[in-house]
């Protein structure tokens, strides 16, 4: 079979100077078959996104070349051809909208590829249709939600009908219900003969593709299938991965459950439990978590609704009449589907939006009075923006993190603005000399997000609000970045996090908020709510990892002292790990 | 209470997704039709045909069936800038030929400055209505369909009509994504003490805090900008000099009696 992409060879040079010791991508030969479901994978900042660029054919390498169709990239004369073959999805989902209503959008590529009009109608419809976007096809794309705007970008590359598509992170924003629609949407569109090359920073999805390319400093490290990188622990440490799931708990579960071969996928962990001969395990002691928390609440939210564009005709409910009171020394965490409220209602704990109907109280602050001193509540509590990097605003890391702490004026007790800044930087694990007077252009998107805490932290708030605050982020960073959290968590810092990794709100936080539809579901201790399937199914969610291997356990007859909601409580439960 | 709705502000993207006799007529002519009339709002001298053209723009509003009020509301904001453009008519019209009713050195106040102020004050009303209404029946999309139909004969004098037609549509799509991008900046100042939207302070000191928010605002755009480049070229945008489009325009009677209507009204405006 002729490959659909082939490269025997290219460099290409991510400055400008195309010396030997240039920060570049280096790939020696590499061919995409047509029909071939490719996950490419590697920390932030290995090349993923220009290697993707590549062999779409929008970069042309400086050296070598990249063949389409055995046709050159580099020659304008097979450019009609190759946009037709490749469709490609960008890793911002709203910068790559091009037109001012979701049906326009989605006809743009067909009608550059000069199709006649009933065709382009059908290929929208279909586009539409299958990413579930027909009841807002006339709907300007400013006003749809994050996920709903994700899966316009992909709508309009389908549009095009492509050979090949290739996904740029394309479900990062996405809730794990969401993600996984849209994941089996390309696999269904692979099973119809499209080759798939998709980047990810999930491990489940990238063990689901039949081959994996692994980039580690513009090197292609690795090409093979995925059970081969994933077994070998310190190649996967050493590109910045981690295991899956399910392998990642089998390796655990081992010593117990002496399962017949250690699967990749948590699926097929939770069907090996279910069919697997267990050896019969009761007796477990185990230690209770404590639930008592103090009667005084450090945030008391009453009656709260918000409708964004109040009094236009294009105002929507965002926030539905929202009751909690969250106890001093607890920590809570947001879950929800994209487009929930939870970042709404994250922006109405310091204040940024205020209460158009209900009572916020945080710390000593009433955020329905009329004028608020920004300049103290904001050294009470911080809100880390999700996406923070794309918002910004200083040239320097430096500047960047003593933006907050310049406007306070002089800082307590004769501190420095340099001290203060290294302070934080020192928090979030930043070395103030190296990182400094960096760029922040430079920056990995896992120092990006550190830069980002550090510059909220540098305020020395009481209490941290955190909007998905792991999205977009390499296994290694993400694990990285919890550490610190919890770090924070130990020196008295509430949190307050929203995400869609049900893993990291469970080791976090205490307490939950499950929000769906604008509308607070449940409120109440993490223990409970993730063990309550009902709940999370009606919220699109489901338990974290630890949970659904503790269910299957319990189901199978073995009495576990609690369910586990981490891997260091199931670790606890099974008494495994410490002898 | 808000502080960062920026988009509440914004003159755009307040098309009203209706079903009404003008929402059915052919994009073009919904276009031509506002031209036209805003055309004769503009270049009327007459009174009475303001007048008229007040109560046309009742109608019209009555046949989009957009609440009036919600026309009215949008003009509010510009009623200061109103007045003051009426007041400096007032101040500086050099005529006086009819009678004189106050004077106070140099500053005279006579009929014909009344008359004048007046005929502004309802031109601008006039004029802003239309344009409102214009918005609420005329989406983005509606409009760069028309208007590719419409200067589509300009191609034969080598212009090129696409390329102006997308920059147009980019435009549109463009200042729904600056506003968001400027509420994004300044929330995040403001949740890190910058003082936005805390001081009910003096319109420089309001000033004041705009000017940190417009180099971020310009570099993030220029990023953004960067990014939408790609994703069009991945689209295959520009491949072939002319593109095909979506929507089919068939003209029926209803429409060509539309077009004759409004370029009736608009020449009642004129000459009465």
């Amino acid at each position: 079979m002729k490959p659909i992409i082939s490269i025997p060879r290219l460099t290409y040079f991510l400055d400008d100077r195309h010396e030997p010791d240039s920060r570049r991508i280096d790939i020696e030969s590499l061919d995409i078959f047509p029909g071939e479901w490719i996950a490419v994978v590697g920390a932030n900042g290995a090349g993923k996104s220009t290697f993707a660029r590549l062999i779409s054919g929008l970069l042309l390498p400086h050296t070598g070349q990249v063949l389409v169709n055995s046709c050159d990239t580099r020659l304008k004369a097979h450019h009609a051809q190759l946009r037709e073959t490749i469709g490609m999805i960008f890793q911002f989902p709203e910068d790559q909208i091009v037109a001012s209503t979701v049906e326009e959008d989605a006809a743009f590529g067909p009608e550059n590829l000069r199709l006649p009009q009933p065709e382009i109608m059908r290929r929208v419809d279909a586009a539409l249709d299958q990413t579930g976007l027909s009841e807002f096809r006339n709907k300007p794309p400013h006003l749809l939600s994050g996920g709903q705007v994700q899966r316009l970008a992909i709508a309009s590359t389908l549009a095009m009908q492509p050979r090949c598509l290739i996904c740029d992170e394309a479900t990062t924003m996405l809730d794990p219900f969401t993600r996984r629609q849209v994941f089996s949407l390309f696999k269904e569109l692979n099973r119809q003969g499209m080759a798939v090359v998709f980047i990810t920073h999930f491990m489940e999805e990238a063990a689901q593709a039949s081959r994996v390319l692994a980039l580690r400093d513009g090197r292609l490290t690795y090409d093979g299938p995925p059970a081969e990188l994933f077994r070998n622990e310190t190649l996967t440490q050493s590109l910045g991965l981690e295991p899956p799931e399910g392998l990642k708990y089998a390796r655990l579960l081992q010593p117990l459950l002496r399962l017949p071969a250690q699967p990749l996928l948590l699926d097929d962990l939770l069907n090996a439990i279910e069919t697997a001969s267990l050896p019969a395990r009761t007796a477990f002691s185990g230690s209770q978590a404590p639930t008592g928390y103090p009667t005084d609440a450090i945030v008391q939210v009453k009656n709260l609704s918000h409708t964004y564009l109040q009094g236009t005709p294009l105002s929507s409910l965002a926030l539905e009449n929202i009751s909690l009171t969250l106890p001093r020394g607890a920590s809570l965490g947001l879950a929800g589907a994209t487009g929930s409220g939870k970042s709404t209602f994250l922006q109405h704990l310091n204040g940024i939006l205020r209460p158009q109907s209900g009572q916020v109280q945080v710390g000593s602050f009433n955020f329905s009075a009329s004028k608020l001193d920004r300049k103290t509540i904001c050294q009470f509590v911080g809100l880390v923006f999700q996406n923070p990097e794309a918002q910004f605003f200083e040239h320097f890391t430096g500047d960047e993190i003593a933006f907050g702490p310049r406007q306070i004026g002089p800082l307590p007790n004769g501190e420095t603005l340099k001290e203060r800044v290294k302070w934080a930087m020192a928090l979030c694990g930043l070395d103030f000399a190296t990182y400094k007077d960096r760029p922040l252009v430079y920056l990995s998107g896992g120092e990006r997000r550190k830069v980002a805490l550090a510059s909220t932290l540098a305020l020395k708030p009481r209490m941290l609000l955190l909007d998905e605050p792991t999205a977009g982020l390499d296994p290694q960073s993400r694990l990285d970045l919890l550490q610190h959290f919890h770090a924070l968590q130990e020196n008295g810092i509430t949190l307050i996090l929203s995400s869609h990794h049900m893993e990291d709100l469970a080791s976090l936080a205490s307490h939950m908020a499950v929000f769906n539809r604008g509308r607070l579901e449940r409120f109440g201790l993490a223990q409970s709510i993730f063990s309550d399937l009902p709940l999370l199914e009606t919220a699109h969610l489901e338990p974290p990892p630890a949970t659904r291997i503790s269910l299957a356990l319990q189901r199978r007859g073995w009495d576990l002292p609690q369910i586990a909601l981490t891997y260091a409580g199931l670790e606890q439960a099974l008494e495994v790990g410490h002898e | 209470m808000n502080d960062f709705e920026l988009m509440r502000s914004l003159p755009t993207g307040q098309y009203l997704p209706l079903d009404s006799p003008i929402h059915r007529l052919d994009p073009r002519i919904r276009l031509l039709c506002s031209l036209c009339l805003i055309s004769a709002a503009i270049f009327s001298t007459q009174l009475w045909g303001l007048v008229a053209g007040f109560f046309i723009l009742l109608l019209g509003f009555k046949l989009a069936r957009v609440p009036f009020a919600l026309g009215l509301k949008s003009l509010l904001v510009s009623i200061p800038f109103i007045l003051l453009l009426a007041l400096m008519q007032i101040v500086f019209n050099p005529y006086v030929d009819r009678g004189i009713l106050f004077s106070l050195g140099p500053l005279v106040l006579s009929w014909t400055d009344l008359y004048i102020a007046g005929l502004l004050i309802l031109r601008f009303v006039v004029l802003m209505m239309l344009l409102n209404l214009t918005s609420f029946v005329l989406s983005a999309s509606d409009i760069t369909v028309a208007l590719q139909s419409l200067l589509s004969p300009l191609a034969a004098l080598r212009i090129p009509v696409n390329d102006l037609i997308q920059i147009i549509q980019v435009t549109l799509r463009y200042l729904p994504l600056l506003t968001q991008t400027a509420e994004r900046i300044a929330r995040a100042q403001a949740s890190r003490g910058a003082a936005w939207g805390a001081s009910q302070g003096s319109l420089i000191q309001r000033a004041r805090q705009i000017i940190p928010l417009l180099i971020p605002l310009l570099t993030i755009s220029l990023r953004r900008a960067e990014n939408l480049a790609l994703a069009m070229d991945a689209r295959a945008y520009g491949i072939h000099p002319q593109r095909t489009c979506r929507k089919v325009l068939t003209l029926k009677i209803k429409d060509a009696a539309a077009l004759v209507l409004s370029i009736a009204a608009s020449l009642a405006i004129l000459i009465l």
